[in-house]
């Protein structure tokens, strides 16, 4: 006989553990909401335990466009001694760099702080909605099926599978079969960067540099401060003779860049973003699953050549593989309002904003192909609640990269500093919605002045910063 | 609305990544089945991936037990650089240390090659089987929608028998009425360990180690920890007992546990696993209870991390390096297969002629906090994991592989290693694929033992010939 389904009930559920994920089941629970995460893999913290930084925390000036939950979880990172620092390319951005391996600790750490009850191995298996609400959730897991009912949910899938589900409008990459590549991240230990930063200092024909206008310093110049930063953090760029040679003779598989950055000062160790197989729909799991042969073949690759032409290299060993395939583009839900390109690259400010972003528009294509724009004045853009609510379902948020946008705009705001503050803002709003006397976890209707304040007074940037 | 479901067929279909269904999935291949594996989580390897060394693979007295897609394995992790091998740790066994992130690469490696086909992220939901025991197929779930697998042969190699359990097949857990399961665990890694300076300390205040439990390693327990310094690996195991593990864990600077279990996993990191923090009473099919063990299992890291660095000589430079990808699960449900391997069966290193696979771990029950029943295989030797062990009953077309294999408990607790999951993962792909080649398939039991004893033989897997 067929089991009974299981039932609980929170006021706020979140689909979805990765960076939007913990952000917004964080900024729920501490705002006092009974808040369940949910997550189908082992462990929460999606591609922050992926070693690559944390883009968009920062605008290209330097300036923080992004508080809250994120410098929390950089602190309890740091106290661990898993924060290595931020640093800027001297291309386009800024990133904040961590170690993936502390991040595990340090996300656990943050949830139970918050309060936050989570729910792990689980599968959201169908959305169940009346009318234009979202009533439950169907998880499935080990334990067989359960109904979790809530006032509000959040869909941080990435996917947007939830908001699928209950039959939300989306765009689907570039809506004629494109899809940015999938990733897999891996990392080598033992790295010298004197020797690295010396290579970079004598040959930065290598290097992707001043890209982006605000930049006001000579290619020198900024080669120099590079060096003098400090950190292996570069840009191998394809057009540099060190990898357009090792493309051309085959040794390396084409690829647009490879981006060093540092994981961990005391390993010596860095966390290497090259390899990709583009154009795959990472809904098709079939398809997903089918690209690991491949991108494990370019990640031994690229690490052998590291060690063969790369200086300070020469010594260092591979250290680990990503615990999954990065993914960065699949859906984008259609909301009450969509975040467009033009907007983002002109760097518009919202007076009902509730996040900001700053991570240039960059869009990675097959092979060596890359789109990379700059925001306006090495600033910052808002993003209005109306692109977290999906059209015509009052319960329910979106936040990550799933969120409303077009695609130019959601190459810019799928980094994961983006994805936190979204979280932050829809998990905030959603314990407003369930902080009333008949909670009905309707989030269209939250005074956006309220949201900003208490989103200001728990550590959120909302102005200014350009 | 009625929705729609997908349907692929496959000859054989293995549920579970771990090590004992990537053995049975690339086995199954090899021997000219087409085969479908399904894995919940986005890598393969399992527990390969944890930093714990894969025991079971050779005996105490250093015999290799499990050949074939073991050595596979370890070859192919010795081509990304991850390979240590065996090491002694002069306690009960001969361990064998790869470094879990080349196992991951090895993993992918040996079952996209064998030309398996992948369905990772994929949720197996529901178990289609008739009344007279044959399972038609699985229904799995995942980011696509549902879809329908049916196999002629389905593996469970999920660890907790979810498909035999699924299939309405009988189950075992515990003990003699007792449900208590053994502990699960989350393995952390430490780099820029100082092995000199650990062993150094070891040869100081032996006291605090653990050796000589199987006899034979040594004359005295001298002479063990001379041994074990003169291997030069961090293969150290601190154990609830010793002065310095007793005193951390009196004044709360450690939880109580029954060991600090160090084992080597790269050199050129200069890293060590541990294997010893711990959740009791965690019932793993349970998923709520699972999700939770992370909450405590990851204060004990940080714990465990710090007490290494301020307590243990050779950690005083070295940091915590990583985590294991998920909590490590000793034990849930077991099936009750044709035949029930007893603990009288391993301790005594019984060899059965029906045998497909080795085990030769010791007896190793983890209990609650410092609580730990070990027992030695006869002689240091081996045990047979007979066909029968494998077969749910009253099932026709159903091999499980791996932890949830048909044991008591005291049988369970040495069979569970990865070392016997990849000899009994190695034997039901082979056998699944030979089904294939009978004229009327019906029974998996068709296929004849010899005939698959032989094939084993031929692929590498070690059945006979060691103590």
């Amino acid at each position: 006989m067929p089991r009974p389904y299981s039932t609980r009930h929170h006021d706020v559920v979140v689909i979805g553990g990765g960076a939007a994920g913990i952000a917004a089941a964080s900024a729920a629970a501490r705002n006092g909401a009974d808040t369940l995460l949910i997550d189908a893999g082992p462990v929460m913290g999606g591609e922050l335990l992926s070693g690559i930084p944390i883009d968009g925390c920062l605008n290209t000036r330097g300036e923080w466009i992004v508080g809250g939950f994120l410098r929390d979880l950089i602190d309890e990172c740091d106290a661990m001694g898993g924060f290595v620092g931020a640093f800027f390319d001297w291309r386009t951005i800024w990133v904040v760099c961590c170690d993936p391996e502390m991040m595990k600790l340090a996300v656990v750490n943050q949830m139970r702080k918050a309060g936050v009850k989570w729910l792990l191995y689980s599968f959201v298996d169908e959305v169940v909605t009346d009318g234009n609400r979202v009533v439950g959730v169907v998880v499935l897991n080990k334990s067989g099926r359960t109904l979790i009912t809530a006032n509000t949910f959040i869909d941080c899938s990435g996917d947007g599978d939830v908001a699928v589900g209950a039959g939300a409008e989306f765009l689907h990459g570039d809506g004629a079969g494109a899809f940015q590549p999938v990733t897999m991240v891996f990392r080598m230990a033992g790295v010298d960067t004197g020797r690295l930063l010396k290579f970079a200092g004598e040959e930065p024909e290598n290097l992707a540099l001043g890209e982006n206008p605000w930049i006001k310093e000579s290619r020198e110049e900024c080669v120099r401060a590079l060096v003098a930063q400090g950190y292996p953090k570069i840009f191998l760029r394809a057009e540099g003779p060190l990898l357009s040679k090792s493309i051309a003779a085959g040794e390396l598989y084409p690829t647009a860049l490879i981006g060093v950055t540092p994981v961990s000062t005391q390993r010596r160790e860095v966390a290497l973003n090259t390899t990709r197989v583009a154009n795959v729909d990472a809904t098709d799991t079939a398809a997903l699953s089918a690209t690991m042969p491949a991108l494990i073949d370019q990640v031994w690759n690229c690490q052998a050549f590291m060690k063969k032409r790369v200086p300070g290299f020469e010594d260092a060993v591979f250290a680990g593989l990503a615990p999954r395939i990065g993914i960065r583009e699949t859906r984008r839900i259609v909301g009450r309002e969509m975040l467009r390109g033009d907007d983002v690259l002109a760097g518009v400010k919202r007076a009902d904003g509730i996040a900001k972003g700053g991570h240039h528009v960059d869009i990675h294509g097959g092979g060596t192909d890359q789109v990379r724009q700059p925001i306006a004045d090495g600033g910052s853009y808002d993003i209005p609640l109306g692109c977290l609510l999906p059209k015509d379902i009052e319960n329910l948020a979106i936040a990550g990269r799933c969120f409303s946008a077009d695609r130019r705009a959601h190459g810019s705001a799928r980094v994961m500093g983006t994805c936190m503050a979204m979280g932050q803002a829809v998990g905030t709003a959603a314990a407003l919605a369930n902080d009333r006397n008949a909670p009905d976890g309707i989030l269209a209707d939250i005074p956006i002045a309220q949201l900003r304040t208490r989103l200001l007074e728990q550590g959120a940037i909302l102005d200014g910063t350009h | 609305m009625t929705t729609k479901m997908s349907s692929m067929e496959t000859d054989v279909l293995v549920v579970g990544g771990g090590s004992a269904g990537i053995a049975a999935a690339t086995s199954a291949a090899r021997n000219g089945a087409k085969v479908v594996l399904v894995e919940a989580g986005p890598m393969l390897g399992g527990e390969l991936n944890s930093g714990i060394p894969v025991d079971g693979v050779y005996t105490a007295r250093g015999d290799l037990a499990v050949g074939g897609f073991a050595t596979d394995f370890f070859d192919a992790c010795a081509r990304y650089d991850g390979f240590i091998g065996k090491v002694c740790d002069y306690r009960a066994l001969n361990v064998v240390c790869v470094d879990p992130e080349a196992s991951k690469l090895a993993a992918i490696e040996l079952v996209y090659g064998a030309g398996v086909q992948v369905l990772m992220y994929t949720f197996a939901d529901q178990v289609v089987a008739s009344a007279d025991g044959v399972v038609e197929g699985v229904i799995v779930r995942n980011k696509r929608g549902r879809t329908l697998i049916r196999a002629r042969v389905v593996i469970d190699a999920t660890g907790d028998a979810d498909i035999a359990a699924g299939a309405g097949c009988e189950t075992m857990v515990g003990e003699g009425g007792d449900p208590t399961l053994q502990p699960v665990s989350l393995v952390f890694r430490m780099a820029g360990v100082d092995a000199a300076r650990l062993l150094a300390f070891v040869a100081e205040a032996p006291e605090n180690v653990s050796v000589l439990e199987y006899p034979g390693f040594a004359p005295d327990r001298a002479a063990a920890i001379a041994g074990l310094v003169a291997q030069g690996r961090p293969k150290v195991f601190l154990v609830a007992g010793g002065p310095l593990l007793d005193t951390a864990i009196a004044e709360g600077r450690m939880y109580p546990t029954s060991m600090v279990a160090i084992t080597p996993i790269s050199e050129g990191r200069r890293e060590v696993s541990v294997n010893t923090t711990r959740v009791a009473g965690v019932d793993a099919t349970d998923t709520s209870q699972l999700s939770r063990a992370i909450d405590d299992l990851s204060r004990q890291v940080q714990t465990c991390s710090r007490f290494l660095q301020t307590s243990v000589p050779g950690f005083e430079d070295a940091v915590l390096s990583a985590l294991a990808p998920r909590v490590g699960i000793r034990e849930t449900r077991r099936i009750v297969g044709d035949t029930v391997l007893t603990g009288a069966d391993i301790l005594a290193g019984r060899k059965f002629d029906d045998g497909i696979a080795k085990g030769c771990h010791e007896l190793d029950i983890h209990g609650r906090e410092t609580g730990h029943r070990r027992a030695n295989i006869k002689d240091g030797g081996s045990y047979d994991i007979p066909y029968g062990c494998l077969l749910p009953k009253a099932t026709k077309n159903l091999l499980v592989a791996g932890r949830c294999l048909s044991a008591d408990r005291e049988a369970h607790s040495t069979a569970r290693v990865m070392g016997s999951c990849m000899g009994m993962g190695q034997a039901a792909g082979t056998a699944a694929a030979m089904a294939r080649e009978l004229n009327a398939f019906e029974d998996i039991r068709q296929v004849d033992v010899g005939a698959l004893r032989a094939r084993l033989r031929e692929q590498g897997a070690v059945l006979d010939g060691i103590a």
